[in-house]
């Protein structure tokens, strides 16, 4: 190849594509390690090996019996790995719809309120009519409305205070407080009066998972993934302003309807699976964004999975803590806040420094 | 051949009327810029035509059609501007930017060889290849221009809306962003239309001139029919003497205010 080659455009570009194809392998197969470490690690130990047997088994290329505990620990374990993998990547993927469509880095489910609108809506419904909780549609139902609800009501006092990036992260923060307050309140009176156990939510945890869960969230995170994937092309050009984005022939206003009830619809469902966990909607985008850049056709993809295998790691820590420590469950959101919360505090400050 | 006609163009944001009966043809090959005062309408104007803003009376005619009978994703392939933002803490690239413009001309998910000779070429155009990779928000006001320009030539558009390219610029990044401006004009055979506010770049610079005053054109025609001395009092209310010199075109030197 001549040095002039070298240089066109079109083969330099090639070249990234190909890196980022690489990268989001690697990704892939970082999760995969994650599921199978999070199948492996607990109070029970079983060996890397004995879950790739029951892995092959099940997919009926090996025949293996791991013997009646290790497939209940197994099966108990799988839904609980499937439901933070599947978690972790609905709250990455609404993290970077949040962030392009209202152009704000600090924007993120959770700071919006878009977690404690769902939390908040959930209980109500529990309360008024606690049967609810037999039926997967209506908790899906019930928590996309408190998402959305929660995240109209931060938009419209954002507006009102100047529609700033700074306004919609304040306007978030009192929303989200506001409707956490009242979940937490209603939530002694779902676990006590009506014997769900709902409070661990308020802190965001995997400790009560079951398999309908992950057919809930897997469900929502399959809608939401290919809607935010369809429309990361337009996304590209929405950053750069909705009269960049108009004169591409796209509508922006509608373009951020269905980014915001996507949104609405993975966090929701999220919440109602997991509780409050929150700033992986904010890392994980970001430190995508490091890795293969902001072209959302790529950007989505590789969030999800990132944010898929950070929770999934993320629930092992904290699960080998409490086996450890011998406390109980500790709640996997205080560890995601932890880390987290830092992080924001970085990006505000890099925000108001200029 | 593009051709826009406005006729009888009234625009008012709530109860302030911007825009006032603007009747005006432009047509293929021109360089037209739109002059006037602060608040006289310049950028409303080019956002009406652009099908950013509705029009609250008249017409705009693009090649006979009204332009809001014209579907957005055909509009797109005949019509482009400059007005964008850049969202800080993102970290976006010029190529982030640059790629977007041609998302009209290809249905698919990635961009072919093609689209990338195109952005390339534009690159070249206007002196910014090495800018390809670099991070809009470190870009000089000078440079930043230029990769506006590179994304006007790049989206291949028959008309060129640009609001104020000279702004924040120095003296030799004004004359640079205008010639490279009215070059890719005169190459592509395009239709440019340009707010400005420099009345001696406007007079070098353009084929045609508009005045606008309260949203009303005082003035239409080549640079020194519309640029008089009674023009410039009676729409920026600033005694002038305009005087004519060999190689610079106008000179506009003002003398006082007027009441």
């Amino acid at each position: 190849m001549t040095n002039d080659s070298v240089n066109k455009l079109h083969v330099k570009y090639k070249l990234k594509l190909k890196r980022i194809v690489i990268k989001i392998a690697l990704l892939t197969a970082v999760t995969f390690l994650v599921f199978i470490l999070s199948l492996s690690v607990g109070s029970v130990h079983i060996s890397f090996a004995d879950v790739l047997l029951v892995l092959l088994s099940k997919l009926g290329i090996v025949n293996y019996n791991p013997g009646s505990l290790g497939k209940v620990v197994l099966g108990i374990r799988f839904s609980r790995t499937m439901a933070t993998i599947l978690v972790g990547s609905s709250l990455a993927v609404s993290g970077v719809l949040i962030q392009s469509t209202t152009r704000n880095p600090l924007a993120e489910p959770y700071l919006l309120g878009l977690s404690s609108g769902a939390l908040m809506f959930l209980c109500i419904s529990l309360i008024i009519y606690p049967k609810i909780c037999m039926s997967s549609v209506a908790i899906m139902l019930i928590s996309f409305a408190g998402a959305l609800t929660a995240l109209f009501v931060t938009m419209t006092i954002s507006e009102l205070l100047g529609g700033t990036p700074l306004s919609l992260i304040l306007a978030g923060i009192a929303v989200s407080a506001m409707f956490a307050g009242v979940s937490q309140l209603l939530a002694f009176i779902v676990q006590f009066k009506l014997n769900i156990p709902f409070l661990m939510l308020l802190l965001g945890s995997f400790s009560n998972i079951v398999l309908t869960h992950v057919f809930i969230v897997s469900i929502s995170f399959t809608i939401g993934f290919i809607i935010a994937l369809t429309i990361s092309k337009r996304l590209n050009a929405l950053i750069f302003g909705d009269e960049h984005a108009f004169q591409l022939g796209y509508n922006p206003k509608v373009l951020r309807y269905i980014a915001i009830l996507t949104t609405s619809f993975l966090t929701g469902v999220a919440v109602s699976v997991s509780g409050l966990i929150g700033f992986i909607g904010l890392v994980v985008p970001h430190i995508s964004r490091l890795i293969v850049g902001n072209d959302h056709r790529v950007l989505i993809p590789s969030s999800a999975l990132l944010g898929g295998s950070l929770l999934c790691f993320s629930d092992v820590i904290v699960r080998c803590l409490s086996s450890n420590l011998g406390l109980g469950e500790l709640p996997v959101g205080a560890l995601m806040s932890i880390i987290g919360a830092p992080f924001f505090i970085y990006l505000l400050l890099k925000k108001m420094r200029g | 051949m593009v051709k826009i006609k406005i006729l009888n163009l009234s625009f008012s944001y709530d109860s302030i009327e911007a825009l006032k009966n603007v009747s005006i043809e432009f047509k293929e090959g021109e360089v037209v810029s739109i002059i006037g005062p602060n608040g006289a309408g310049k950028t409303t104007l080019l956002k009406c035509i652009a099908k950013l803003l509705k029009p609250k009376k008249g017409v705009i005619y693009l090649d006979g059609r009204d332009v809001w009978s014209i579907s957005n994703k055909d509009l797109a392939k005949i019509l482009t501007h400059s007005l964008f933002e850049v969202p800080k803490g993102f970290n976006l690239t010029v190529l982030d930017f640059l790629l977007t413009s041609r998302y009209p001309h290809f249905r698919g998910f990635w961009e072919t060889r093609k689209d990338l000779d195109v952005v390339e070429e534009a690159l070249t155009m206007v002196n910014a290849k090495h800018l390809a990779e670099r991070r809009l928000e470190e870009l000089s006001d000078g440079e930043l221009q230029r990769i506006v320009m590179a994304k006007l030539i790049a989206h291949q558009a028959k008309v060129l809306l640009v609001d104020e390219p000279t702004v924040h610029l120095d003296l030799k990044y004004q004359l640079e962003i205008l010639s490279m401006l009215r070059r890719i004009s005169k190459i592509n055979n395009t239709l440019t239309i340009m707010t400005l506010h420099d009345l001696r770049l406007a007079s070098i610079f353009s084929d045609k001139l508009v005045l606008l005053h309260c949203g009303k054109i005082v003035a239409t025609g080549a640079p020194h029919e519309v640029l008089t001395k009674e023009n410039i009092a009676k729409t920026y209310g600033v005694e002038v003497e305009v005087i004519k010199h060999r190689k610079a075109g106008l000179i506009i030197v003002p003398l006082n205010t007027l009441p």
